[in-house]
């Protein structure tokens, strides 16, 4: 069995994929979030996000352009700048909107339908996302999965000293060539606090803490149109995460352990998953 | 010797140009238009430094605003206006609309003239008119003030939705000579 071979086939059994569509720049790491670009703002994410198990570890480099089509509509494009590892063998999972699946471009769209503002520095809101994800490449396997949709509803709460956000979503896999992804189905739950340290006044530096609990279902892999028996399950993982605010800076870091792990097969069970993000808004 | 201020220069085109100009923006702005000096806005929803980035660009590019100033945990923002400026309350209330937060209420300092008009005190101000309540209590603004064509220096409270017509209430005033 060739190297890259043998890595494919302990990508497979290594992978079990984690959906989910956020808000980087201004939300947790892992979860997701409410918050929308300004009407007519641009902002760039530059991401990068590794994922290690019992037999193997994978690193992806992401990109992410976005744009306040109004104050509550926000149009998202994700392209990958780079893959190694299980991540350059095999497309899943997901780690946030810019961290869609390897090897994919996506375009998404955050919808902000709900919003109140009942006090100074708070709000309470709601969005919905959906989104389209394409593979950019083939894959090692001369693996092509189909187009992928996504779609997840998000409800939270933002406020100078405290954030929480509930959500949950599903991704969707379109087959091709016999090649399907399992369909991922997700709920994440995110509480925010601000040490009284960081809430100075802008233009002072702003910074935060979350914990993330992220829980995952993940359906079989198609290979040839026959389920693989060591693909998919379930999992449940908590983890912190720190956001840092500067101007128009911005800078997330998290990691997420996991709690719980019930795999369909054989799969070795994954040790970590961490991720780091530098954003701009313009 | 040759002058370098072409306008400078009897009948020249320049010249002829500048006083078409002026005589256009006399009589786009009457006699009694005001303009704001400064609005005190304060905003709901605004929660982190991004946010208080992007609506102090936002209000930065309206016409005339020379300063903003933003305080996330105070949730206002204080936007100081050259004279003159034609940036009304709406243009500022709308950037922060279009930033995702909610504007409510406000106090201004206004410079501009007051008239009288079917019993009510009246100002415009960036091309709008306001009508004036006088504080409560108040002996209101003196009578020799009124329709002389004197600038008065207003301070005021703006409702977060003003009403038709849109008022103002007087906190207090200055006039000079």
């Amino acid at each position: 069995m060739t190297t890259r071979r043998k890595q494919f086939v302990l990508a497979l059994v290594a992978v079990m994929t984690a959906p989910a569509v956020r808000a980087e720049g201004h939300g947790p790491a892992f979860s997701l979030a409410t918050p929308t670009l300004a009407r007519g703002q641009w902002s760039s994410d530059t991401g990068v996000m590794r994922r290690s198990s019992d037999a193997a570890a994978g690193t992806r480099f992401r990109q992410m352009l976005s744009h306040g089509v109004t104050e509550d509509l926000q149009l998202n494009l994700a392209f990958p700048l780079g893959q190694s590892g299980t991540d350059r063998a095999f497309p899943g999972p997901r780690g946030g909107s810019m961290m869609g699946s390897a090897e994919t471009v996506e375009a998404s769209l955050q919808w902000r339908f709900h919003r109140t503002a009942p006090g100074i520095g708070t709000r309470r809101e709601s969005a919905l996302v959906l989104g389209v994800s394409e593979p950019a490449d083939r894959l090692p396997g001369n693996l092509k999965p189909g187009t992928a949709v996504h779609a997840a509803a998000v409800t939270g709460y933002a406020s100078r000293s405290v954030y929480w956000w509930l959500g949950g979503g599903a991704q969707i896999h379109d087959s091709r060539d016999g090649a399907r992804l399992g369909d991922f189905y997700y709920a994440t739950a995110v509480f925010g606090w601000r040490p009284p340290l960081f809430r100075q006044d802008y233009p002072k530096p702003d910074w935060r803490v979350f914990v993330e609990g992220v829980y995952e279902r993940t359906g079989r892999r198609q290979m040839s149109g026959i389920p693989a028996p060591d693909s998919g399950g379930e999992a449940m993982l908590l983890g912190p995460s720190v956001l840092g605010l500067y101007g128009h800076w911005g800078v997330e870091a998290g990691v997420l352990w996991p709690v719980s792990q019930s795999p369909n097969g054989a799969q070795p069970e994954e040790r970590y998953r961490a991720k780091l993000v530098l954003t701009y808004w313009f | 010797m040759t002058n370098e201020f072409p306008f400078a220069q009897p009948g020249s085109a320049l010249r002829r140009r500048i006083y078409t100009f002026m005589m256009a923006g006399t009589l786009a702005f009457p006699a009694w238009a005001g303009s704001w000096q400064q609005l005190d806005q304060t905003i709901f929803g605004m929660d982190c430094a991004p946010c208080a980035a992007g609506v102090e660009k936002s209000l930065l590019k309206l016409h005339g605003v020379k300063a903003v100033h933003v305080s996330l945990n105070e949730g206002r923002t204080v936007v100081s206006l050259s004279p003159g400026s034609r940036t009304t309350l709406a243009q500022i209330r709308e950037a922060i609309r279009h930033n995702g937060f909610t504007p409510q209420d406000a106090r201004g300092t206004l410079l501009a003239t007051v008239q009288t008009r079917n019993g009510s005190l009246w100002v415009e101000a960036a091309g709008v008119q306001f009508r004036l309540r006088p504080p409560s209590g108040g002996t209101g603004i003196p009578s020799a003030v009124l329709d002389s064509g004197h600038e008065v220096l207003l301070q005021v409270l703006i409702p977060e939705r003003p009403g038709d017509p849109p008022t103002l209430e007087i906190v207090s005033f200055e006039h000079g000579a």
